[in-house]
């Protein structure tokens, strides 16, 4: 499988190493438009095609896929450019668009084109966090009621340079709390309505902290914190926890721990950590979950199957941070279907 | 060159708030422990049988470092540092870009004095190879580590982080490999080494590059579990079979403190090849009950 990559960043980097390791699978084609970086990674990497436009690489290659990793702001334009020319599988970093009207617009380009697409919200193939929605799935611990959760980073005590840090393109609920709200989506489904606030700490344009409620048909109700600008954690951490009306389950990027009717009997529950949940991958990369969610995209490919989460599902993420911008604004309930809003 | 290795060795993980297994356990160890606290950490490692020291070139390590020198450190110790911190060049790219990481480096270097040339929005490192950029990269983080280091301290070899090399790995860029190994060797005799968390590809990957595998030494993990191990224990264990002579270091020995000394030592001693090995501590109690235990039990005959 022919694999192209726009965007040459750090994740840029990571989906072409550990797609190029992949069996079968190989990175044909890289676009990236810095020519300083260009020229490096021709030298590093001399057997790859090369091109600074998306719309050569897409009509000289044959491509089986494209892989787009640059700034959010650009997810858009470039989609357009790669479906104008020709439909194939379309892979983006998360998050999907900058906002809601962005990422439905791509959601609807994709259906039309009929397109397999999944964005970047890798999370969901983490042991942890997979292993976490087959528990919830299979009803362990009954009808979810309650959830708390958090999303934490120490990265952000001063303002802060580049697109993360621009009004209406980066903020801590876009750049971090985007993959929390991702897991709920995944969990729970499509929440009927948000309230929250969002405050700056360190940043003059963006959040750099924000809280907020989900309310869900089911009667599910939740909350989450998500700041990059807390003290004490150096590396991100991601934790949710459910209450359900059989049994407890928390779950954090490491760590899984389950407490129901039947685990209770033995002690207060089962705890699964990292060597616990750890299953070698084809490829190792930064996280495990990286490896597993490209090998799924390219699994989809070959079986001509959807991918999870595809830019419909995604789109969803940004429907829900614009919800929380919003009722903090406002100071109300935010309803996700308007058409239920009273 | 051959490579001279040391059998066992004490990490830096714990000193750094690093826990594979629980960040959460990470982020409680990592504010604990103070300069002074860490050396007698490692100089308890060293009276139970350990012989060097990984860390990585952390803003903290180095500190480390600083304050053995202070402290009138005069004692033999091998360092084995791994570049480059891997985390703040993360973090760093996701707030400046490429571009912006890059030009950060070249201005500093140009400020230096190192470059004859300005490079102030990057045209003109377009003349610059990576392989140089590179060479310079390693030049100032082993210049950081000859500053900071005490008397008796002296560096064995020097690892690329696991990011970096599988990332190398991945690409199949062979030709930086060479550069790194060559350079190395060349300008500071320091026997080059690699962390990685692929070994069987890794593995491939030299063979397929022509790089001697004696010349150099690697640090991967090892474990009853296969934790961290990929694509499969058992694939890291038939590629290591393979083998006749490499230095090879294991880490992850204990699964991040899942599995006990007992089964960490059983399990390494029936591999095919006696491995050295890295274990990070985070206290001196159990630096002494861990580096005894290993030494006598792996590498005392």
């Amino acid at each position: 499988m022919k694999i192209g990559i726009v965007g040459l960043g750090k994740m840029g980097i990571l989906h072409a190493s550990i797609l190029n390791a992949l069996d079968g699978c190989s990175v044909a084609a890289i676009c990236e438009k810095e020519r300083l970086v260009l020229e490096f990674a021709k030298k590093i990497i001399p057997h790859v095609a090369f091109y600074s436009d998306v719309v050569s690489m897409v009509n000289e290659e044959k491509l089986d896929a494209v892989f787009v990793t640059t700034p959010i702001s650009t997810h858009l334009p470039i989609l357009r450019e790669i479906v104008d020319s020709a439909s194939i599988p379309v892979f983006m970093e998360k998050p999907l668009a900058v906002n809601y009207e962005d990422a439905s617009m791509m959601a609807r380009l994709s259906k039309e084109k009929r397109l397999i697409t999944m964005v970047g919200y890798q999370k969901r193939f983490a042991p942890s966090f997979s292993r976490a929605k087959s528990i919830l799935d299979s009803g362990q611990i009954g009808k979810p009621l309650v959830f708390r959760g958090h999303s934490f980073v120490s990265n952000v005590f001063k303002e802060g340079r580049g697109w993360r840090f621009k009004k209406g393109e980066g903020g801590a609920l876009l750049d971090l709390g985007s993959h929390l709200i991702d897991l709920l989506t995944f969990y729970f489904g499509v929440p009927d309505w948000v309230s929250g606030f969002d405050i700056q700490i360190a940043s003059k344009q963006v959040e750099d902290f924000a809280h907020a409620t989900f309310g869900f048909e089911s009667g599910l109700r939740g909350y989450v914190d998500v700041s990059w600008s807390v003290e004490g954690y150096r590396l991100p951490d991601t934790k949710i926890e459910v209450i359900g009306s059989e049994g407890r389950i928390e779950v954090s990027d490491d760590r899984l721990f389950v407490s129901d009717n039947q685990t209770k009997k033995d002690s207060d529950g089962k705890e699964f950590t990292a060597p616990d949940l750890y299953k070698g991958v084809s490829f190792l990369l930064g996280d495990p979950e990286y490896c597993t969610e490209d090998e799924f995209f390219v699994n989809s490919i070959k079986n001509g199957k959807d991918a999870h989460p595809d830019f419909p599902q995604a789109s969803i993420v940004n429907k829900v941070i614009e919800g929380i911008h919003k009722s903090s604004l406002e100071k109300k309930v935010v309803w996700l279907d308007d058409s239920k809003d009273r | 060159m051959t490579a001279k290795i040391d059998r066992l060795l004490i990490g830096d993980n714990p000193f750094n708030g690093v826990s594979h297994r629980s960040r959460e356990r990470g982020r409680s160890r990592a504010t604990m422990l103070s300069e002074k606290e860490i050396v007698k950490i490692i100089e308890t490692a060293l009276d139970n049988g350990a012989q060097g020291w990984v860390f990585s070139v952390t803003p903290k390590m180095l500190s480390v470092l600083k304050h053995m020198r202070e402290d009138g450190w005069n004692r033999e110790l091998h360092l084995y540092p791994i570049v480059p911190d891997v985390l703040s060049l993360v973090n760093e790219s996701a707030e400046l870009g490429m571009v912006g990481l890059l030009s950060q480096f070249l201005d500093g270097l140009s400020v230096q004095g190192k470059l004859r040339f300005m490079v102030k929005g990057g045209l003109a490192a377009l003349s610059l190879s990576p392989m140089e950029l590179i060479k310079m990269y390693l030049d100032t983080e082993i210049a950081r580590i000859y500053a900071t280091m005490p008397r008796g301290a002296e560096t064995r070899a020097i690892f690329l982080h696991e990011v970096v090399t599988d990332t190398l790995v991945g690409l199949q860029a062979s030709n930086i490999l060479n550069g790194y190994c060559t350079h190395l060797q060349s300008k500071f005799g320091v026997v080059p080494g690699m962390v990685t968390r692929n070994f069987p590809r890794f593995v491939g990957f030299i063979e397929f590059s022509k790089v001697p595998l004696d010349s150099m030494m690697v640090m991967t993990p090892f474990n009853k579990v296969g934790f961290q191990m990929n694509p499969t224990r058992e694939s890291c264990e038939s590629s290591l079979s393979r083998l006749a002579k490499a230095n090879v270091i294991a880490m992850s020995v204990l699964a991040s403190g899942y599995l006990s000394l007992e089964e960490a030592t059983k399990y390494l001693k029936q591999l095919p090849i006696k491995l050295s090995c890295v274990v990070g501590v985070s206290s001196e109690a159990n630096a002494k009950n861990t580096f005894s235990y290993i030494n006598s039990t792996l590498y005392k005959e």
